[in-house]
């Protein structure tokens, strides 16, 4: 009875224990009764120990095949110290019974959690005393000598006589006992750690054959892996002359095949072998800036996986949860950390071979990037876009340095000048010609300029902002480097700034968004006090002024300067005057009478008198009037514009001119008057009728000839006006200047395509001075038929005038040439 | 003999503290206190095997003590 209280009574307790159930709930009794009666049925039925002891060597042994070796030795070290009572089978029965998956959810950190039960050291009593030692000593109950124990009879101790205690010597010095001191403090390793390893690096440095596989742990070969992957020396990968990492020995591991473990360790061959390249190359010297800072870019790269490869490694030195060994594992992680490294590694060795060694060849490895960071952008592989777009970008950032001082100062590079897309093509090439001749592009054998794919669209752009700079600094226009601040410029270049574009417009590709970038920030270079190329041409070179001039000088835009220029050349060559062509004279009558308009610096006219073969110094002064070569000194930066300081075409614009007007003259002079015939007019007759009559043709065709050369100048210098006005730089304005310059010769028929036409025209205005001749000399005999072949060549040239003019303006569609052979072929309809 | 019964008692204590730590190696959710009565209850001729039925009866009516237990 008394046992089966007991029992019932721990089988309370367990019930209380267990569902938390108190007996003053309704369902305590039933559960409780239920209990015990579940207890008292089953028997009073023994295990087996050694069925109880096979069964926990199992468990140990099955911890230990799933790599829970730490288990398994606690779960082994424990039973091993359970004492041999008769009831450890049965409680170990009771224990298999209850347990719940213990090979997935068993860890050894459940142990730390559990706290033993402190028991307090049990009290001295006097039982204990007097049972150790029993008061039967005489001696024991004597009186005690007064003074025995008295303190002050004590001799004073003496610290050295006591033994040193730990707690002593750690806060006191002994004398000369540093050594002791420093031991307290030396953790002693423990050697028995580094067993594994040194059995496994003994194993592996023997010398084997190729039939020799030893067995090795995954966990060791995972170490060896790790030390491969760092670049370190190992057992079983070796690295050959050129970097390549090779399998170096043959060995099993329990838990896979060897052609699985061959595949696996050949594909951390393959990844140890770019890394090993990768680093090389990140050594390699280089000239060239902007490829240092992609091996740079590339060397932060490759510390990434160095940080990745320690964090894995530490996985397995330090496990802090339950870790898996796998060998599979970690090649799926060592994969996907590298795959960015891997990626750029082929980009270079591509890269290296298409070069052959090569080092200086343009600027492949950057175009590779460029195009790499297109395609990971449109496949969306963000890690693989941030690796590349990152190298890229820092030799970007680079190469964009003496591009920057190119285009804020105009100076060329002092180093690296064969990499830089402009050079100085001819150093002391003319004032005037210092725009087009002075610097000029760098192209590579394809005529492309010699900069990065990423920098072609903006070649011409940063060509002219640099030619603009150095073109100002001529003018006394010194650029404001302070202006622009160029570290937050160059920063601006950067992943943030990308990463923060892709992130509001992710539908942009990555090249739209370069050059979006690119664009920003040459535009930014040009700081907002900066004088402008267009500003300094137009307000204080005056341009404008100087074409105004030109057309005032050569092209008779004054009328009445140029009649008073003309009248009195005209009179002088007609008296016979032998000082016409002193050249200080010219100079002087052209700078009072053409040179006083008021966009004219007379001082920049000066007019010489040609003597040569094709300008003899005898004949009709019509031929005369050719000889006079007016010249204009226009300002170097005009020059610039002009293309040219002698201006053929306005020299030639003003020869013609002269002729015209001399035949004008010529015929409106008064030597046409009959009262000066006297009577010998009546006998003229014919000649005279004939005369009279081509005289005032010549007089319609001289008029429709200036009307046409009226129009013309004034027409196209309106329209040089506006256009230099709004024209944006040098060489926009060279262009106006050049179209204008063609139009005006064609127009002026002074073009080589029309010089028949010009010799017809001029063959006709000589004409007049011919008709001179014959009016002074009028007779009935001989007149006539000179004057009436002097009309048919008027005709005839006329005619061919005509013509001429039709089909050049149908060819060329000028509308001037147009109207002038209409109103030309009036008189011949 | 006091001591011997200290003794005696102490070595039950670490008994009782190794087949716990056993305890919670195999995952069986019990808990030291629940672990001594079990004890005790073998020692008192309960065989194991009705004993682990019971604990095992006891915890499927009771689903909401699950949680305490470790479960």
């Amino acid at each position: 009875m008394a046992h089966a209280a007991i029992v019932g009574e721990l089988a309370t307790n367990l019930v209380r224990c267990l569902t938390g159930v108190t007996r003053d709930d309704s369902t305590f009794g039933g559960t409780r009764d239920r209990t015990i009666k579940g207890l008292r049925e089953g028997g009073r039925g023994r295990v087996n120990p050694f069925e109880i002891r096979d069964r926990c060597a199992g468990l140990v042994e099955k911890f230990g095949v799933l790599n829970r070796d730490d288990v398994a030795e606690a779960l082994q070290s424990r039973l091993d110290s359970l004492p041999e009572t008769r009831w450890i089978p049965d409680i170990l029965s009771l224990l298999l019974q209850l347990s719940d998956r213990p090979l997935e959810s068993a860890s050894l950190s459940d142990l730390d959690g559990l706290k033993r039960v402190f028991s307090p050291p049990t009290e001295l009593s006097w039982e204990d005393i007097v049972a150790d030692d029993p008061l039967t000593d005489q001696d024991v109950w004597g009186e005690v000598e007064r003074g025995y124990h008295s303190s002050g009879d004590e001799e004073a101790l003496d610290g050295s006589d006591s033994e040193p205690t730990t707690s002593t010597q750690a806060t006191s010095f002994a004398d000369d006992d540093f050594a002791a001191l420093a031991r307290l403090h030396i953790v002693k390793p423990d050697a028995t750690l580094l067993g594994d390893v040194r059995t496994v690096r003994e194993t592996l440095s023997r010398p084997r054959d190729n039939t020799d596989a030893p067995t090795m742990s995954e966990l060791n070969l995972i170490r060896e892996t790790i030390s491969m992957l760092r670049g370190l020396p190992t057992y079983l990968f070796s690295v050959g002359s050129g970097g390549v990492v090779s399998i170096s020995s043959t060995l099993c591991i329990a838990t896979a095949s060897k052609p699985m473990l061959y595949h696996v360790r050949s594909n951390f061959a393959e990844i140890g072998s770019q890394l090993v390249f990768l680093r090389h190359w990140t050594q390699r010297k280089r000239s060239e800036a902007y490829v240092q800072s992609i091996q740079a870019a590339v060397q932060s790269t490759t510390g990434t996986i160095d940080l990745n490869i320690g964090r894995l490694e530490q996985r397995f030195i330090k496990p802090s949860d339950s870790c898996v060994v796998s060998l599979i594992d970690v090649r799926i992680e060592v994969e996907d950390f590298t795959r960015a490294a891997m990626h750029l590694s082929s980009i270079i060795v591509a890269n290296d071979r298409a070069s052959n060694g090569n080092e200086s060849a343009s600027f492949a490895l950057l175009d590779a990037l460029y195009e790499e960071a297109c395609i990971a952008d449109m496949a969306g592989d963000k890690h693989l876009f941030d690796a590349i777009a990152g190298a890229l970008l820092a030799g970007v950032r680079t190469y964009l340095r003496p591009v920057l001082s190119w285009t804020i100062s105009g100076d060329l590079p002092k180093q690296d000048t064969d990499a830089f897309f402009v050079r100085l093509d001819e150093e002391d090439c003319p004032l005037g010609e210092i725009w087009h001749k002075r610097f000029a592009l760098r192209l590579e054998t394809n005529e492309r300029a010699c900069a990065p794919e990423a920098i072609q669209p903006f070649i011409q752009q940063l060509y002219a902002a640099g030619k603009e700079k150095a073109f100002l600094k001529l003018n006394g226009f010194e650029a404001d480097e302070s202006a622009v601040d160029v570290v937050s410029l160059i920063a601006r270049l950067s992943m943030a700034t990308v990463t923060e574009r892709l992130t509001t417009n992710s539908l942009m590709p990555f090249n739209e968004l370069l050059r979006e970038l690119l664009q920003d920030y040459f535009a930014d270079t040009r700081s907002p006090n900066t004088t402008t190329l267009r500003t300094v041409m137009l307000e204080h070179v005056d341009l404008l002024r100087h074409t105004r001039a030109l057309d005032d000088v050569f092209l008779g835009h004054d009328g009445m300067s140029l009649q008073a220029f003309t009248g009195s050349l005209f009179s002088l060559l007609q008296r016979g005057s032998s000082n016409w062509h002193d050249k200080f004279f010219l100079t002087r009558l052209v700078q009072s009478t053409l040179g006083a308009a008021p966009s004219v610096h007379g001082h920049c006219i000066n007019v010489s008198v040609l003597t040569d073969d094709n300008h003899p110094a005898r004949g009709p002064i019509s031929r005369q009037l050719a000889r006079i070569k007016l010249a204009y000194a226009v300002p170097w930066t005009v020059q610039n514009v002009t293309r040219s300081a002698d201006l053929p075409t306005y020299s030639a614009a003003f020869s013609l001119l002269l002729q015209i007007e001399y035949a004008a003259y010529v015929l409106s002079s008064q030597t046409f008057d009959l009262r000066k015939l006297g009577f010998g007019w009546r006998s003229a007759g014919p000649a005279l009728q004939e005369t009279l009559s081509l005289r005032e043709r010549l007089i319609w065709f001289i008029g429709i000839i200036r009307s046409h050369y009226g129009t013309v100048v004034t027409t196209h210098a309106n329209g040089l006006q506006g256009a230099l006005e709004s024209a944006d730089g040098i060489d926009s304005m060279a262009e106006i200047w050049a179209t204008h310059d063609k139009h005006l010769r064609l127009c002026l028929l002074l073009a080589s395509n029309v010089a028949p036409l010009m010799d017809a025209v001029k063959h006709i205005l000589r004409l007049s001075e011919n008709l001179e001749d014959a009016w002074l000399s009028l007779d009935q005999s001989t007149s006539l038929p000179a004057v009436t072949r002097m009309a048919a060549e008027f005709d005839k040239n006329l005619a061919f005038v005509a013509a001429g003019l039709r089909s050049v303006s149908r060819a060329g569609g000028e509308t001037a040439l147009e109207a002038l052979a209409e109103r030309l072929q009036w008189n011949a309809g | 003999m006091p001591a011997a019964d200290d003794s005696k008692r102490k070595a039950a204590r670490e008994t009782i503290d190794i087949l716990h730590e056993i305890s919670t190696l195999l995952n069986t959710h019990l808990d030291r206190q629940s672990l001594s009565y079990c004890v005790s209850l073998i020692e008192n001729g309960v065989n194991p095997e009705a004993l682990a039925n019971v604990i095992k009866d006891l915890r499927q009516h009771n689903p909401q003590q699950r949680s305490d237990n470790g479960l």
